[in-house]
């Protein structure tokens, strides 16, 4: 058995070509480069995740603000403020920048507003609605309800109104500044 | 100029007598650790790591504990294991048939078969075990050697030859590799 053994292993080790090249100047300058490109990874990674940040962040928000300026300034009718649940996010510090802009138009509803009923708190004259994580509420004097639904037929006196260019999302400011958030059934 | 020229040449930062230094022990230490690994690459990084690891802490070898060759063994069978632990690879056994042999080609396809199949048994034995192994058969270090390599008691290095052989005899004997042996 130990003849076996042996035979195995020296067979296994001739496998293995030795580094004729190997010399530990080498060695060391290999392990220097590591050692810079794994700096340069440690270096550039903080400033990689703030730029990544800032993309993904800053710039939408920015571009947000931008769009709504704009919209605020030639045709309120063409803004895309919501497309879908998941920018909601966005749409609510959408939102909250239309509110700081002055001054706005003052716009007619031409339909009536209906809001999913499954999420809202009801009084006589106003209701608190929360879609997602944006909250709103209206103040109207003429609130109806059926089973799934609100409707809203008038809203108070200088509220403005803003929403999309195919009408689905709407977002209301009061005269106190309080934003509403409407999505057309 | 003789090893310890350059041991201290070596420390003294002359790179060239520390390559001259460790020349003659490079094929045992490729092997050897390519015995523990298999696997070339990984071979390649743990041979690197020591004689790196030798270079920087020559300052602390002491020659009236252990020779140079046992010391330098020490750290190439530490780095081997070390690089095993961290990657724990799966190596896939690839069998090789490129051996020049006298021998006709099936019974070169034999024959390594079963050196294929010992080693993986030997592979496959915990790293403690394996190592007494390879130093006892491939480097055919004495006991006293290998305790002094692993820094362990002559005890517990008859006592793992032992078990390993043990194991190796019941693989052997069940799979047939023994042989006329």
């Amino acid at each position: 058995m130990d003849k076996v053994i042996k035979e195995c292993l020296q067979y296994k080790a001739s496998e293995m070509p030795i580094s004729s090249s190997i010399s530990i100047q080498n060695i060391i300058n290999n392990k220097k480069r590591k050692k810079l490109s794994l700096s340069w990874v440690y270096i550039s990674s903080p400033i990689v995740a703030l730029a990544l940040i800032f993309i993904f962040i800053f710039i939408p928000s920015d571009k947000q603000v931008k769009e709504n300026i704009a919209i605020g300034e030639t045709s309120l009718m063409q803004a895309d403020l919501v497309t879908n649940e998941p920018t909601l996010r966005n749409n609510k510090s959408a939102a909250s920048n239309i509110e700081l802009q002055q001054p706005i138009g003052v716009m007619k509803m031409q339909d009536e507003l209906i809001i999913n009923k499954s999420s809202y708190i009801l009084s006589s004259t106003q209701a608190s609605v929360q879609i997602g994580d944006m909250y709103g509420k209206i103040q109207t004097n003429d609130l109806q309800q059926s089973d799934n639904l609100i409707y809203a037929n008038s809203l108070p006196l200088g509220t403005d109104i803003f929403y999309t260019s195919d009408s689905s999302i709407f977002i209301a400011i009061t005269a106190n500044q309080e934003w509403l958030y409407y999505q057309k059934q | 100029m003789n090893e310890k020229q350059l041991i201290q040449k070596s420390i003294d930062g002359d790179s060239e007598a520390f390559n001259q230094l460790v020349q003659p022990y490079l094929q045992v230490s490729y092997t050897t650790s390519y015995l523990i690994l298999n696997d070339k690459q990984l071979t390649e990084d743990a041979i690197q790591e020591s004689l790196y690891q030798t270079y920087i802490s020559l300052k602390r070898f002491d020659e009236e504990k252990a020779q140079f060759k046992t010391w330098l063994n020490r750290i190439v069978i530490n780095c081997s294991l070390k690089v095993k632990r961290k990657i724990k690879i799966f190596t896939e056994f690839q069998p090789s048939y490129m051996k020049v042999n006298e021998k006709s080609p099936e019974e070169i396809m034999v024959q390594n078969e079963k050196y294929e199949g010992l080693y993986q048994s030997i592979y496959k034995l915990s790293s403690k075990l394996k190592v007494v192994i390879i130093l006892h058969y491939f480097q055919e270090l004495s006991i006293q050697e290998i305790a002094l390599t692993l820094e362990i008691s002559e005890g517990t290095v008859k006592s793992r030859l032992h078990k390993a052989r043990k194991k190796l005899e019941v693989i052997l004997k069940n799979d047939n590799l023994l042989g006329g042996d």
